[in-house]
């Protein structure tokens, strides 16, 4: 179990490098994808199969060939052109957030009792167990989040269909 | 599993299910009747809609007052009179913005602006409601995501586009870091609800023992300082605010501002009450109130002196409305029950005056032909009535007597000062308030020279419409009677024996 | 006794070349119904009725140039074809080729007809077959050149689209089984009756869809010759074709399997011993036959389509998927909640 969790976690950190670093976008998203499946693998791993699944549906799925296709449909298909900074020339603000960040990191695993505080192993769920609660403890953001979804929807409908009329 | 009470959750949200019917009509009205009719007769029709909507909402919200407070299913959904007098302030600062986008093009898609727009207020009354983490993110996001469409609602102005993606990449962001400081709240406490991180926060040791929630909370807090846009997680702020149609701007300054205050004060005073360390002069303790402390100073000063420098109507108000969210923040940082009264009473003050300065700088700019500030030179004459009431807004925000910014400043002051009185631990933040208030004064009164004294190239009068002007003048009075008599407000505020805000120490 | 890793090895090699062998059988299949269809003989040269014609293909295919543009991005070139091989052979790992099989002289307990008997089977065939887009957007994309974009885009649109009608026309199945698992589903139609039946609107979209999910014609607009040349194959020859080739035959072989498992009772038989699982070993290897006769049903009835239905336009695809589909399936959903909860009460 260790070991797939360290290779998963490389797999993952990884990914998530790469796409930052990378300087052509398509690599980009190829790299954010890989870093998706790592995260998936990691909820396969606490036995989250339900989520597990669902991440690679959504994100690998849709979001990212999503990605993708607005890449290809741009003109500049690759995004080859001159060097990319990461940073920008603001490595002192890069260098700022990582102190910070490992300073958390290292008092959190120096302080906290991570082992009592989660639940080992994860907790199993089924299916019908998340849909129920679903719709009983939980109704009323999971009905919010289908106002937002329908928000969302037009809104997105209504900022595409601006160029067309535009255009027109 | 205990039953669910379907019913009483109905009830409860019964003023957000006539809002989304109401919007969904919106979008069906006009898109079956009225697509072809003239810009304005759509623009009025569905926007008169929305109004009976809203003004709808409120039959279910009046009927549940002065009952007894009721959390449901673990506190996705909580009422008693103050979340239900906060929902009616909601939706009158809908009305009255849906009021002022009726005067305002706001392009071709005009059932889905209002459709939208009554989103926004469904998630803002959710977000009231909520006392619990998970439902607290969904409304926020909801609100925030109505806020950015209609931040692009300008068609084909390339500001308005801009705006959006600032305001879109920024709130994005800053979500997630709310995301990932609630999780690890959740990870320490195991708990969503507010009551039972308050719990669970005791038996944890406190920030000391556990650098996780330390880190959870962090993050909440920077995730809810990009929201209600306090330095240094302000930058979208100005440039959404001047992008955005001007209506939108007056919804995003107040509307969502009033419902993340309203949750940023239930999260810290109910969910971290035991967390909140000391920001007294001397006596520094880490917490939330110490974080808080610095945010205030620095959305003071910063958006007190960015402010002089701007020639942007709109951009003012955005950097003088950074300031305003540093004030509040004093009012936060005393962490008491009469702190809590301040900061509720001074966002419905200040929500109302920023309202009343974005709608009539929203009436006046589409007449005068821009927003900036040369654009208002001499307005006095050519809109009296108008430039009246943006003096009293002005005034009001600046915190002069007798209006409400004045005693809604005086009042946050008070309850910092009260705190810890015997050895004045939060004079300094209350010492730098009042300094930067006065600074305040000259920015506000080079607005008002421009208005009053500086004559215009154009002298011609502007008419406005009967219904804004009415709208705009209620809103100026209740602003007014707020600094003369604020007395109802106060005692509302106080009997709503908020138990809740009994979990601090004091 | 063998170990169960081995068991499971087995399980494996054997279900990946019986599929790859109906698979290869399947492309000669296609030949031959087109041939009677249109009222020719078809391949008969290599073996008796043509039957090694598979064999030879594949040594054609091997033998070869493998031509590799200078114009394409070589590692994504290579690998498109790849991804676009591997979905189907990933799924068909939770599909139940049968009951049990009950062999007491190599195991204890009965060994599962499916390879892995995961909970949320139907999300996992759907999760894993969604990256199939990607070997023929990357196969658009690194070729570098007109037509292959346009199939790669073309697909990639069609595919996101009809995933979504796809998903969400298998949820009343789901409602009424109350389980993911497919093993689940088939012991429920085993015990009651075939969901075809009772969800036939289910049943009709799944089966369109799955028409466009496998690019199969009236579909096959990401590589419509007479519009495309070949679409995102353009580009592709040798080894990496007939691995483009095969893929979506495997794909067709997943969608027959699905269509079977969950429609038509997979490997049971409405009346009994083939309504129960297997206790006889004799009955186990006939409840695999019964699966691979209906799957093979359906193939044939995928390649009746493909010869008898003109192609789509695409805008009318994208109606049918968006504006018909979609709200039918809502709809759909809708309906079975209500029936359910009525019949529940």
């Amino acid at each position: 179990m260790e070991t797939i969790f360290w290779i998963l976690s490389a797999i993952t950190v990884l990914g998530a490098l790469f796409a930052i670093m990378l300087r052509n976008l398509v690599h980009c998203v190829l790299s954010l994808i890989l870093f998706f499946l790592g995260i998936a693998g990691h909820y396969f791993l606490l036995r989250a199969d339900f989520l597990g699944a669902v991440q690679i549906l959504i994100y690998v799925g849709a979001v990212a060939v999503l990605m993708l296709f607005a890449i290809m449909l741009t003109r500049h298909v690759t995004g080859d052109e001159g060097p990319r900074e990461v940073l920008g020339g603001k490595w002192w603000a890069g260098m700022g957030t990582a102190i910070i960040i490992a300073g958390l990191l290292w008092a959190i695993i120096r302080k906290d009792q991570l082992a009592q505080i989660l639940p080992a192993g994860g907790a199993q769920t089924s299916m019908v167990e998340i849909g129920k609660a679903m719709v009983t403890d939980w109704v009323v953001p999971f009905e919010a989040m289908a106002v937002l979804l329908t928000a969302a929807l037009i809104g997105a409908v209504v900022i595409a269909l601006e160029e067309v009329i535009r255009r027109r | 599993m205990t039953p669910v009470p379907y019913f009483d959750v109905l009830k409860g949200l019964g003023a957000e299910v006539i809002l989304t019917l109401t919007a969904l009509v919106a979008l069906t009205l006009d898109l079956a009747s009225v697509r072809r009719a003239e810009m304005s007769v759509r623009s009025r029709t569905i926007g008169t809609t929305a109004v009976v909507g809203l003004l709808a909402s409120t039959l279910p919200l009046w009927q549940q007052l002065n009952g007894p407070r009721m959390v449901l299913l673990g506190g996705t959904l909580a009422m008693d009179d103050l979340i239900i007098f906060f929902k009616l302030v909601i939706v009158a600062l809908a009305v009255i913005t849906v009021l002022i986008s009726m005067d305002f093009d706001v392009g071709r898609h005009v059932g889905e602006y209002y459709a939208v727009l009554l989103f926004g207020a469904v998630g803002m009354m959710l977000l009231i409601s909520a006392e619990e983490l998970i439902t607290i993110f969904v409304a926020l996001e909801l609100t925030s995501v109505s806020l950015y469409i209609l931040t692009a609602f300008h068609k084909g102005e390339l500001r308005s586009q801009e705006a959006a993606v600032k305001y879109f990449m920024f709130g994005a962001i800053s979500s997630a870091f709310l995301l990932f400081g609630l999780s690890y709240v959740f990870g320490v406490t195991g708990a969503t609800g507010l009551q039972a991180i308050q719990d669970a926060v005791k038996n944890t040791g406190g920030l000391a023992m556990s650098p996780l929630l330390a880190t959870g909370l962090l993050f909440t807090i920077v995730g809810f300082g990009f929201k209600v846009a306090v330095v240094p997680f302000h930058l979208w702020a100005p440039d959404a605010y001047e992008g955005a149609p001007t209506p939108v701007t007056a919804y995003i300054a107040t509307g969502s501002k009033v419902a993340s205050f309203f949750i940023l004060l239930k999260v810290l005073f109910i969910g971290f009450a035991g967390l909140q360390g000391s920001a007294f002069w001397g006596n520094f303790a880490s917490g939330w109130t110490m974080l808080l402390a610095v945010t205030a100073t620095l959305s003071m000063i910063l958006g007190n002196c960015a402010a002089i420098v701007q020639h942007n109507v709109k951009r003012l108000l955005a950097y003088s409305s950074i300031a305003q969210a540093g004030y509040i923040f004093i009012g936060l940082v005393a962490a008491t029950k009469m702190g809590a009264n301040s900061v509720l009473f001074y966002i419905i003050v200040y929500a109302l005056a920023n309202l009343g300065a974005f709608g009539v700088v929203a009436a006046l700019s589409s007449r005068a032909g821009g927003d900036e500030m040369q654009n208002f030179d001499g307005m006095a004459r050519r809109a009296p009535f108008l430039s009246l009431l943006m003096l009293i807004f002005v005034l009001s925000l600046a915190g002069i007597p007798p209006l409400g910014g004045f005693f809604g400043k005086f009042y946050l002051f008070a309850s910092a000062v009260q705190r810890d009185a015997q050895h004045f631990g939060l004079l300094w933040l209350v010492i730098l308030g009042i300094v930067m208030s006065a600074v305040s004064l000259y920015y506000y009164l080079i607005l008002l020279k421009h208005i009053y004294v500086i004559d215009g190239s154009d002298q011609s009068p502007i008419i406005t419409p009967t219904y804004l002007n009415v709208a705009l003048g209620l809103v100026a009075l209740a602003v007014v009677a707020l600094g003369v008599y604020p007395k109802p407000i106060l005692e509302l505020l106080n009997n709503f024996s908020y138990s809740v805000i009994a979990g601090l120490v004091r | 006794m063998i170990p169960l890793l081995l068991i499971h090895l087995i399980k494996i090699a054997c279900v990946i070349g019986v599929m790859l062998g109906i698979v290869a059988y399947t492309v000669l299949a296609e030949r031959k119904i087109c041939a009677w269809m249109q009222d020719r003989i078809g391949p008969n040269r290599v073996g008796p009725f043509g039957l090694l014609q598979p064999v030879a293909d594949g040594l054609k295919f091997i033998f070869k140039e493998d031509v590799l543009p200078h114009h394409v991005n070589k590692v994504y070139f290579t690998l498109a074809p790849m991804i676009a091989m591997i979905p189907a052979l990933i799924t068909i790992a939770v599909v139940p080729w049968g009951s049990q099989l009950v062999i007491p002289s190599v195991s204890h307990d009965p060994i599962p007809g499916v390879i892995a008997n995961l909970n949320v089977g139907i999300l996992f065939v759907f999760a894993i077959s969604s990256l199939g887009v990607y070997g023929i957007v990357l196969a658009g994309w690194s070729s570098n050149s007109k037509y292959p974009f346009l199939g790669g885009i073309r697909s990639s649109a069609q595919m996101i689209s009809y995933e979504v009608c796809l998903g969400l026309s298998v949820v009343p199945v789901f409602m009424q089984v109350g389980s993911l698992n497919l093993m689940k589903v088939v012991e429920y139609q085993a015990q009651h009756t075939w969901l075809g039946f009772t969800q036939p609107l289910s049943c009709f979209i799944f089966l369109v869809s799955a028409f466009a999910e496998t690019n199969r014609l009236p579909f096959d607009l990401p590589e419509a010759e007479q519009e495309l040349v070949g679409g995102y194959h353009t580009e592709y020859s040798s080894m990496k074709f007939a691995m483009f080739f095969l893929g979506e035959y495997a794909a067709m072989f997943m969608a027959s399997a699905l269509m079977a498992t969950l429609f038509f009772g997979g490997w049971s038989l409405p009346f009994a011993p083939f309504n129960a699982p297997a206790q006889t070993l004799t009955v186990g290897l006939i409840h695999i036959g019964i699966f691979l006769a209906k799957v093979c049903g359906f193939l044939f009835f995928f390649i009746w389509v493909r010869w008898t239905i003109p192609r789509f336009r695409y805008d009318q695809l994208m109606t049918l998927g968006w504006k018909i589909f979609i709200p039918l399936t809502l709809l759909n959903i809708l309906i079975s909640g209500v029936v359910l909860a009525v019949i529940t009460k």
